[in-house]
């Protein structure tokens, strides 16, 4: 399967305004989308869905920066997967524990409003930890992407996607 | 997803949920988590004479990542620190009749039992038993 970046001709950079990616976007519905295949036969119609769905499913991918820059990762060998975690501290993941302790408490005791502040102090954490990631890959594509920041960055990445689960998780009815 | 009946009973009635003072010289903490899941898992030892008295568990995550550290937590029971050791993912997911996307989940609890051995070991200043095969 092709990454994100090169389904819709894009280069392999952290670096994408949303302009870029509705542009990329746009390029390739003009090739691919079903209603220019309205009277083409079935093969030919089915194949140009699948690959607008393929490219819709890229824009959605790297027009969030967290996603964009696991697929980076990916793209260098550092894929999260869903094996267990070595990288982040068991202070990080205690933290991670106590706010879902928090909630489920909140959660039981029908307290809406602990919840609501929960959920904002998350959202916040995300935001900030968003940030970081954002000047760290540019910093690491400035100094021509070195692979000894390969560890850091992925670090980064791990602990900002256990915080955005953890706040998906939050939520009355159980996910899975 | 189809949860094997074991699988359905650890998770409704899981067994020694709790913590263990983390602090005591007697006590082994392991937690770790898988970050694409969001699941994170504590599992306590408490150990006597080198035999393991009693343990925890604490889960957040999927049924299979509660039914996995809850079983863990029933063998680690009675057994020595390096009988402990022993106890293998594998074992787990046939225990359980865990699917295979839902093995990370046993390798999730092993990695925990080998973090609160270790943790302990490390408590005691002994070098730590090899956990490898």
């Amino acid at each position: 399967m092709l990454d994100p970046f090169t389904l819709l001709e894009l280069p392999h950079t952290f670096d994408l305004e949303a302009c870029v990616l509705r542009g990329a976007l746009l390029k390739g519905s003009l090739q691919w989308h079903p209603d220019r295949f309205a009277l083409a036969n079935e093969i030919e119609r089915a194949e140009a869905e699948d690959r607008m769905a393929s490219l819709n499913r890229a824009h959605e991918r790297l027009i969030d920066p967290l996603q964009r820059a696991e697929a980076l990762l990916t793209l260098h060998g550092q894929a999260l997967g869903n094996g267990t975690d070595q990288t982040s501290s068991p202070m990080f993941l205690m933290e991670m524990m106590e706010i879902k302790e928090e909630a489920d408490t909140a959660l039981n005791s029908g307290n809406n409003k602990r919840l609501a502040s929960i959920t904002a102090s998350l959202k916040n954490n995300e935001q900030q930890r968003i940030q970081a990631i954002t000047l760290a890959f540019r910093e690491w594509e400035a100094a021509d992407r070195p692979n000894d920041q390969l560890d850091g960055l992925r670090g980064l990445v791990t602990e900002a996607v256990y915080v955005r689960r953890t706040l998906e998780g939050i939520r009355p009815v159980p996910t899975h | 997803m189809v949860y094997s009946d074991k699988v359905i009973d650890h998770y409704e009635n899981p067994r020694n949920v709790g913590s263990l003072d983390k602090e005591a010289e007697d006590v082994g903490t392991g937690i770790v988590g898988a970050p694409e899941c969001g699941d994170v898992m504590k599992l306590q030892i408490q150990v006597e004479d080198g035999v393991i008295k009693d343990a925890k568990f604490k889960t957040f995550g999927c049924g299979s990542a509660i039914a996995s550290s809850s079983l863990a937590t029933e063998w680690l029971k009675g057994r020595t620190v390096e009988e402990a050791t022993e106890i293998r993912n594998v074992d787990i997911v046939e225990e359980l009749a865990l699917p295979p996307v839902k093995i990370h989940c046993s390798v999730l609890a092993e990695d925990a039992i080998k973090q609160a051995l270790a943790d302990y070991q490390n408590k005691q200043g002994d070098e730590p038993v090899s956990t490898e095969e």
